[in-house]
């Protein structure tokens, strides 16, 4: 991860979180593009490849199921670790979200962003030893 | 009836005692007769007696004075004859008979008979008993011939005896009761017609008095004529109802019942639910008015088949008139979608309560229905005989629930939202090491923005929950209208300036003081100030116009942004509502912005109304009555 830049797509539609988000993962070290919908989160996944995407769950014009779903019709992006935030702790069954729309993980709204980097950087080495 | 007092009729008794008495009265009255004209004949006797005594006196005088004793016998035995006497004699002064009514007593000693005697003067009577067992009255007088004394007249007549009387009296009592006898029989036959009609009606009566219940007594309508058997017959009649003979309590429950079902009748009709019967195969067998209204279907196939109506409650005769083909959920799944997997259709749910909803398209309608459907148990049977159906139009109410899951949602998504950010950045601030004291600052003013819009969010909640209960309450105070257009307006700027829309303001120079409550208008203006900007895309226009007409204050707040369809722009002061617009969808909001806009306008007295093109822009206008304190 030192070596290579870990770049990662972020796709909340709330600036101030975002923002708040990129600040983060930068100082973890990482490359960050930020979208504030669904529709141009995947058109930005299309033209790049990113090693993890973390994605806000309700979106205007495309939601992060809908876009966890698309990403993972495409090839490149099968097994790439997928993050969901989500304001929606309980009336969301999470459990099920992994096996349906092949989410890796999710952290429910108010969340640490010490949580989110610890999450991200699990997911990274994991998916480093999957691919190695 | 049984009973052996009861053999012998009210009638019968009443003509019985009327002979009875009628009798008595008559007999006493004949006996008192009897006794009077005994005493009145006894003095008439006497009188009598006393006058044939004067007779004779002077006819024997006259003929002493003339003849001497010559024609005396003769004389006494006409002169007995004639007046009918037991016996006339004259005595001598030497106490033998001179001359005797019985002639071969002359010369012989007169007898002296003993006896009570009376006397009146020289007028002596004697009562005595004779040989032959008569009582004899004889009267004495002297007789005298130029004042000389010359003999004794005896005269003596049989006083009529008692039992003599008695059965001379026999001879005539046929005659003489025979009158008063035949007028009390007529009497009675009288009256045992006119107490005809009461035996029949005591006979029941008695009935009804010694029957352990009423209502295991029949009441006959009686034959004979009369007023009372008519008046007896129309009670009869009247509590047979035409039905024959019922009794008391089965004839009570039935009009009480018949009140009961029309009752039932009404309250069914009046119902906005659906309610129907249906037997085992789903034939209707009574429906209300709310029905056909619910399932316009079930008209038709009624027609169709000329069944009943289901406008008016209908008892059907039976199942037996009943086709397969007008089954209820025929009906149903003419307008609604009944899917297979219903439980409605399942064999197994028949003898179980289900509840189900169903989805309908009508036209551009989309309703619910909610149907339940619960086994008809008749108290005769252990097994259920058919169903009873309710249908209930939930639409609104699934709508208002829709509504409300939306607004829990947006809800959580709007307190999560500022909660996320305010952890996000405080923790970033704690934990990762920013030296930047600008940065610092930058993190610290979205903190205390995302509080700000998390305290007005709740402020609005509570404002929502306040007006659903309906105590939103304003606190009026006189206000300067330009100050408070004044704040509303530089509230909005920076949003304007953020948002690059230009904004324009026409306020009349001059304002007048209004009596309103200035913390609530001002929240609403820029209310709808704050959606006008939300809602028009970058580059577009908002204007704030603001006239004072006669009576009332006129703010509009105009925009060229999104508008709102002519589906949406009926429900947007609804509570919870946002549209489907995606644009609208991007923004944040809370769905209760106007609704309580509205609120606040209605309780001022006004009105707020929106005019809306979509793609070209809404205007919002407020109408406030210029009132002053």
């Amino acid at each position: 991860m030192e070596n290579t830049r870990a770049r990662i797509l972020v796709a909340e539609d709330n600036p101030a979180l975002a923002a708040v988000i990129e600040f983060n993962l930068r100082r973890a070290g990482c490359a960050v593009t930020r979208m504030r919908n669904g529709r141009l989160a995947l058109e930005a996944a299309m033209e790049e490849d990113f090693d993890l995407v973390v994605t806000d769950h309700q979106m205007p014009e495309m939601t992060g199921i809908e876009l966890c779903e698309r990403l993972r019709a495409l090839p490149q992006y099968m097994d790439t670790p997928i993050i969901m935030l989500t304001a929606k702790g309980l009336e969301l069954d999470m459990s099920n979200l992994g096996e349906t729309v092949g989410v890796s993980e999710y952290l429910s709204k108010p969340f640490s962003p010490a949580e989110l980097v610890r999450k991200i950087e699990e997911c990274l080495i994991s998916s480093c030893a999957i691919t190695s | 009836m049984d009973s052996p007092s009861s053999h012998i009729g009210l009638p019968q008794r009443i003509t019985g005692y009327f002979l009875l008495f009628g009798i008595a009265a008559t007999l006493w009255l004949g006996l008192g007769v009897y006794y009077a004209s005994c005493r009145i004949s006894r003095e008439r006797s006497e009188s009598a007696c006393l006058r044939i005594l004067g007779h004779v006196i002077r006819s024997l005088n006259l003929d002493y004075m003339q003849h001497g004793d010559a024609h005396l016998q003769s004389l006494v035995e006409n002169q007995c004859r004639d007046y009918n006497l037991a016996y006339l004699a004259v005595i001598g002064l030497d106490g033998k008979y001179l001359a005797h009514s019985a002639s071969h007593r002359v010369g012989t000693k007169a007898t002296e008979p003993a006896g009570a005697t009376e006397s009146w003067g020289d007028v002596q009577r004697v009562r005595f008993v004779n040989e032959d067992s008569a009582i004899l009255q004889e009267y004495r007088a002297p007789l005298r011939a130029a004042d000389q004394n010359f003999g004794t007249v005896r005269l003596a007549i049989i006083e009529p005896n008692s039992w003599h009387a008695f059965w001379t009296a026999t001879h005539y009592a046929p005659i003489a009761l025979i009158g008063p006898f035949a007028f009390l029989m007529i009497g009675a036959v009288v009256l045992g017609k006119l107490t005809r009609p009461v035996e029949d009606i005591d006979r029941q009566l008695r009935r009804v008095a010694t029957a352990p219940s009423v209502a295991g007594c029949e009441l006959l309508e009686t034959e004979v004529h009369g007023p009372a058997a008519i008046g007896w017959n129309r009670l009869v009649h009247s509590w047979s109802k035409g039905s024959g003979q019922k009794d008391l309590q089965e004839r009570l429950s039935e009009s009480l019942s018949s009140m009961r079902v029309k009752k039932l009748e009404m309250v069914l009709d009046g119902l906005s639910d659906g309610i129907s019967t249906t037997d085992q195969d789903g034939s209707i067998l009574l429906a209300n008015s709310a029905l056909a209204a619910l399932i316009p279907t079930l008209g038709q196939l009624a027609n169709e088949g000329n069944r009943a109506e289901p406008s008016t409650m209908r008892k059907q005769n039976g199942p037996n008139g009943s086709s397969k083909s007008h089954r209820i959920l025929d009906a149903l799944k003419r307008g609604w979608v009944v899917p297979d997997s219903c439980p409605l259709v399942d064999p197994e749910t028949t003898e179980r309560p289900v509840v189900v909803e169903l989805e309908g398209h009508f036209g551009e309608d989309r309703r619910i229905l909610r149907v339940t459907r619960s086994p008809w148990i008749e108290p005769e049977h252990q097994h259920s005989t058919g169903h009873l159906w309710t249908f209930r139009d939930i639409t609104q109410q699934k709508l208002a629930e829709e509504m409300r899951n939306q607004f829990v949602n947006t809800a959580t998504h709007e307190l999560r939202t500022p909660l996320a950010n305010i952890k996000a950045y405080a923790e970033t601030l704690v934990l990762a090491d920013v030296p930047d004291i600008e940065q610092q600052k930058d993190f610290l003013n979205t903190i205390s923005a995302e509080a700000t819009r998390l305290a007005r969010f709740v402020d609005d909640l509570l404002s929502v929950s306040r007006m659903e209960v309906g105590s939103l309450s304003l606190s009026k105070q006189t206000t300067n209208l330009a100050r408070l257009l004044d704040e509303a307006v530089k509230k909005v700027r920076p949003l304007m300036k953020e948002r690059k829309t230009s904004f324009d303001v026409f306020i009349p120079e001059k304002m007048p003081e209004l009596y309103l409550d200035k913390d609530k208008i001002t929240t609403t203006l820029v209310n709808l100030l704050g959606n006008a900007i939300k809602y028009t895309p970058q580059g577009g226009h908002v204007a704030l116009r603001v006239k004072v007409l006669k009576e009332q204050l006129e703010i509009s707040v105009e925009d060229t942004g999104i508008g709102i369809s002519q589906d949406e722009i009926k429900h947007v002061f609804d509570k919870f509502f946002r549209s489907k617009d995606s644009r609208v969808q991007e923004e944040t909001g809370s769905g209760l912005g106007l609704p309580l806009a509205y609120e606040v306008v209605r309780l001022h007295g006004g009105t707020i109304t929106v005019e809306s093109v979509l793609d070209k822009g809404s205007t919002f206008t407020v109408i406030l009555p210029l009132v002053t304190a």
